[in-house]
């Protein structure tokens, strides 16, 4: 029994070692540019007991004694990560243009000669759509005869407070949208 | 999530930390999924990019990063031709640079709170406005 405890309580420590080096390995100087870390002042002196003194202190106490829940939890994370991806969330909910979000129809060289960028500095091509010219040519290929390209915009409602913009352009083919190419994806407060 | 490395901010010669990143949008554009190599929990993104405002625009300087296979990954990988400097056209909203001492920390994503925020709106790469927010009164210095 003893020795069955004693071995909870090393693993325990093990555990500790790997999350509190983990943690140091990734202060909250390296998060935050190093420029935010309050100073120890008599002002301050609640603060820095308890940021230096007390909750190391718990942290130690709790991974020890709790490490199989630690662990969980640190796993948890881990997978929610991969599960919460951009990718996999763009897979699951894919972008359809409608008829309301149809602002102006433009003919391929007007497009063209309005989305030409420029920079005083060179530091994009002066081409269609600049650095996303690539993703535009693969989207030009798409384009028949007696298509028609609309400029959209859309907007997504996320919550009470927020929606999601999206601009671009659309190709309409016997009144069907069949593909689109966003130009423009910004989260605005409502 | 654990709290997240921000991305370096260049304004008038003076380096901030930048709690948005400007360069997801880009792959989300482009359709590019770079695979790049996480080495912690405080960098799910896998890279760190260097951005610069000058001239009231907002560019790329450099990212930092590696790719699943231990290589380092360059500007030129994205934008060929570009090794130093990227105009980032294709950024529209803000960004949110904190500033002052961090008055709550959050272990997730850029939740913890500091003294003000800079907050600058892009459109297209380019500055339309800076607003600096007080967080305790939670109003526009």
């Amino acid at each position: 029994m003893i020795s069955t405890i004693y071995l909870y309580l090393s693993v325990g420590l093990i555990a500790t070692l790997v999350v509190l080096g983990s943690h140091f390995y990734q202060t909250r100087e390296k998060l935050f540019g190093g420029s935010n870390i309050p100073e120890w002042s008599w002002k301050n002196r609640w603060v820095n007991v308890k940021d230096r003194i007390i909750l190391p202190f718990f942290a130690v106490a709790v991974i020890t004694l709790l490490w199989p829940f630690v662990l969980f939890f640190l796993a948890k994370e881990i997978l929610g990560h991969f599960k919460n991806s951009p990718v996999s969330k763009t897979q699951e909910k894919v972008f359809e243009v409608r008829q309301h979000h149809l602002i102006e129809k433009y003919n391929l060289q007007e497009l063209e000669c309005r989305e030409i960028m420029e920079d005083p500095m060179q530091a994009v091509p002066e081409i269609p759509f600049g650095h996303l010219n690539s993703a535009w040519i693969a989207f030009k290929e798409n384009i028949q005869t007696n298509d028609e390209l609309w400029f959209f915009k859309a907007e997504e409602s996320k919550s009470d407070l927020k929606a999601l913009v999206r601009e671009g352009y659309v190709i309409k083919r016997r009144g069907k949208f069949v593909d689109n190419f966003v130009t423009r994806v910004e989260s605005i407060e409502l | 999530m654990t709290a997240q490395f921000g991305e370096k901010l260049i304004i008038d010669g003076e380096s901030h930390t930048m709690m948005t990143q400007p360069l997801a949008v880009y792959f989300e554009l482009s359709g590019v999924k770079p695979e790049f190599e996480v080495s912690n929990t405080a960098l799910w993104r896998g890279y760190v990019g260097t951005w610069e405002i000058l001239r009231e625009r907002l560019y790329l300087l450099k990212i930092s990063a590696n790719y699943t296979d231990r290589t380092s990954a360059k500007l030129e990988d994205f934008f060929p031709g570009y090794p130093d400097r990227v105009f980032a056209h294709w950024y529209s909203g803000t960004i949110r640079i904190p500033q002052g001492n961090i008055v709550k920390y959050v272990h997730m994503g850029y939740e913890s709170v500091f003294e003000q925020d800079l907050i600058i709106r892009i459109m297209k790469g380019c500055v339309v406005s800076r607003d600096i927010i007080d967080n305790n009164y939670g109003v526009k210095v």
